[in-house]
């Protein structure tokens, strides 16, 4: 109890000891604009949104969702308060109260003859009109590497699209509704198979890449288990063979496409140390498994969670793919 | 547990005695809530903001009580009593985000990992800053991962021992080992595991197909070695599973039947020399396998005809 009084008289002392310097805030009282280095705070006008707030503050109308994360709403009312957080306070989003996890969902083909490796097209755009409804933000894969970092928020409840193996049904069933909702998506294909008969198309993916919307990456080229040797396979053999499966689908993907590769999808989700260090030395930044799971701020970066979703899930087991917050008293 | 209580009500008495020390003048509006971002008034939000960074401090929610004081700070930049909040948050998450560290690395030092995790994740919970926290954090989770990729890897390679704890996982095992199978040309394993796939899910077109190609590939491979019968009932399995284009397997069983009824064709007359009964069978089976081998038929006839006058001859 003593050294409790004795503190509370230190930081009571404290208090009145001179301020610190902190750096100069202005106050613009026509507009009731309140603006430090930190935030700017001020009562939301007739017609003001989360966007167009974002547009004025921030410089880009995208970053809405900061400022609807921030103050907790949608929208505003003429007059309400509006802080407008100017930096990112909490980039790894770590809490009292818990941390953010980022799930990455897996999707592999789409038909009508559903089953556990299929997903029916209504299934899957009931999927996405799921998330749209329940506040979830599609988020592009690249978005990942400096939330890896440290040096990135990303929005409450984010969630990232993936679909592997480059089926034509990805272009057929899932890009649709990926462009109605505007949802970002990654297609990882293997390279042997482009062009097969129920393989995409380097013209249907260049189609998919111009909308702004789906990035194309690499899932190896013929879909070997990178994971170990195979049978018979000597040790020059088996690294060689990691070295093409990890170069041919990336010349192949940037030849064809004209876009950076920064992520690997390891067939079967299988990796090892000497993979991951071909991924490093070809600058791959990310790479996925497919342990299920989200992925937090500290996750290791070429050993990515992923959910996969099946044709026979439900809408509430695909819900429960969708963890972003862990709760955990962390006080 | 009781020391950390004991600090938060220190801090939490220090930040009330210097309220009372420095309170501006906005005692006209004490309708404060703990929401600051309904409409209200400049006094009424200041005093949101204020309640809610005592309740947040009160809770060991620092980080965020923080946040409040700045946004109070950006509200009042001339009220030096935000600026002292300011500071002694700051002061207090310092201290404690060390301390937690602190535990986190000795735990981790000791190979204990679960508090290790968790007080590395209270020091940056306090101050997200914390690079070094981040990292920290980060080999444990590499560590977590790559056991359960081992894991993985060794149930792969031991594939005899794979035991399931559902009968989901138990046929999505078959159907990606049987994927594996295929991949490294191990045809007759890959039709085994996806024919158990399939008796579960008969309806899935990808399984289907693959099933249907590693019957084509299979039988390719005992058409080389030169099992022609073999490989004529794999293709017309691959036919059987061809969920689309069937024409490559019905040209590659069409072609199968006809080398194998060219072979029964010559085998049929280097018999009719000497063994007349041997050479009908092998004509009937040539004629069985291309009905339209027009040699084939016109041999039998031949074969048939001496026969029936070898008989007319015993009798």
């Amino acid at each position: 109890m003593r050294n409790t009084l004795a503190l509370a008289c230190a930081l009571t002392l404290g208090a009145c000891a001179t301020s610190p310097t902190l750096p100069p805030r202005t106050t613009t009282a026509e507009t009731n604009l309140h603006r430090s280095s930190d935030f700017v705070v001020l009562n939301a006008g007739k017609g003001d949104t989360p966007a167009t707030l974002a547009l004025r503050y921030l410089g880009d109308a995208e970053k809405y969702w900061v400022i609807e994360d921030f103050n907790n709403v949608k929208s505003f009312a003429p007059g309400q308060e509006v802080v407008i957080p100017l930096r990112a306070f909490n980039p790894v989003g770590v809490y009292a109260g818990g941390y953010q996890t980022v799930p990455i969902l897996c999707y592999h083909r789409f038909g009508s003859d559903k089953s556990k490796m299929v997903v029916s097209p209504d299934d899957f755009t009931q999927q996405m009109e799921y998330l749209a409804q329940h506040d979830y933000r599609v988020i592009r894969i690249t978005d990942l590497i400096e939330f890896l970092q440290g040096k990135r928020t990303l929005p409450k409840r984010a969630v990232v699209v993936t679909l592997d193996d480059g089926y034509k049904s990805a272009y057929q069933h899932a890009f649709p509704t990926l462009r109605r909702l505007g949802f970002p998506a990654t297609i990882f294909v293997y390279s042997d198979y482009v062009g097969a008969r129920e393989g995409l198309s380097w013209k249907e993916m260049q189609e998919m890449v111009a909308s702004g919307l789906v990035d194309i990456q690499p899932h190896s080229k013929t879909h070997s288990n990178l994971g170990f040797a195979q049978p018979g396979e000597d040790e020059a053999t088996y690294q060689q063979r990691i070295q093409v499966e990890t170069q041919v689908p990336l010349y192949d993907i940037s030849k064809n496409l004209n876009i950076p590769i920064h992520t690997f999808a390891y067939p079967y989700g299988d990796t090892n140390k000497d993979v991951i260090d071909e991924l490093k030395q070809r600058d791959y930044r990310l790479a996925v498994t497919v342990q299920p799971g989200s992925n937090a701020a500290f996750a290791y970066p070429y050993m990515l969670q992923r959910s996969m979703v099946f044709g026979d899930q439900d809408l509430d087991t695909f819900a429960k793919h969708l963890g972003a917050f862990q709760d955990t008293d962390l006080r | 547990m009781i020391a950390a209580r004991v600090q938060r009500w220190a801090f939490i008495l220090s930040l009330g005695l210097s309220a009372c020390a420095l309170q501006p003048n906005y005692n006209d509006d004490t309708s404060a809530e703990a929401t600051p971002f309904a409409t209200k008034s400049a006094k009424g939000m200041t005093a949101a903001h204020e309640k809610l960074a005592l309740s947040d401090a009160e809770q060991g929610h620092y980080a965020d009580a923080l946040l409040q004081w700045k946004i109070l700070h950006a509200l009042h930049p001339d009220a030096t009593r935000y600026e002292v909040h300011i500071r002694q948050t700051e002061e207090h998450i310092e201290r404690l985000a060390t301390q937690r560290q602190r535990a986190g690395n000795a735990a981790l030092d000791k190979g204990d990992y679960p508090t290790a995790r968790h007080e590395l994740l209270a020091a940056l919970a306090l101050d997200p800053d914390r690079t070094d926290v981040l990292e920290a954090l980060r080999r444990i989770e590499y560590d977590r991962v790559w056991r359960i990729q081992l894991a993985k890897l060794d149930k792969l390679k031991v594939t005899e021992d794979r035991k399931t704890t559902s009968t989901g996982e138990q046929e999505r095992s078959y159907f990606e080992l049987g994927t594996l199978m295929f991949r490294e040309g191990d045809y007759a394993g890959a039709v085994r595991e996806i024919q158990k796939y399939l008796n579960s899910y008969p309806g899935d077109l990808q399984a289907k197909k693959l099933i249907s190609d590693s019957y084509a590939k299979l039988s390719i491979q005992q058409r080389q070695q030169g099992l022609l019968h073999n490989a004529l009932a794999n293709v017309e399995q691959a036919k059987r599973f061809s969920t689309e284009d069937a024409a490559t397997n019905r040209k590659a069983e069409q072609e199968l039947r006809r080398t194998l009824a060219d072979e029964y064709y010559e085998k049929g007359l280097r018999a009719l020399r000497n063994d007349l009964k041997l050479a009908i069978e092998s004509l009937e089976k040539a004629l069985e396998y291309n009905p339209l081998h027009t040699k084939a038929r016109a041999k039998l006839a031949e074969a048939q005809r001496m026969q029936k006058r070898l008989g007319e001859i015993s009798k």
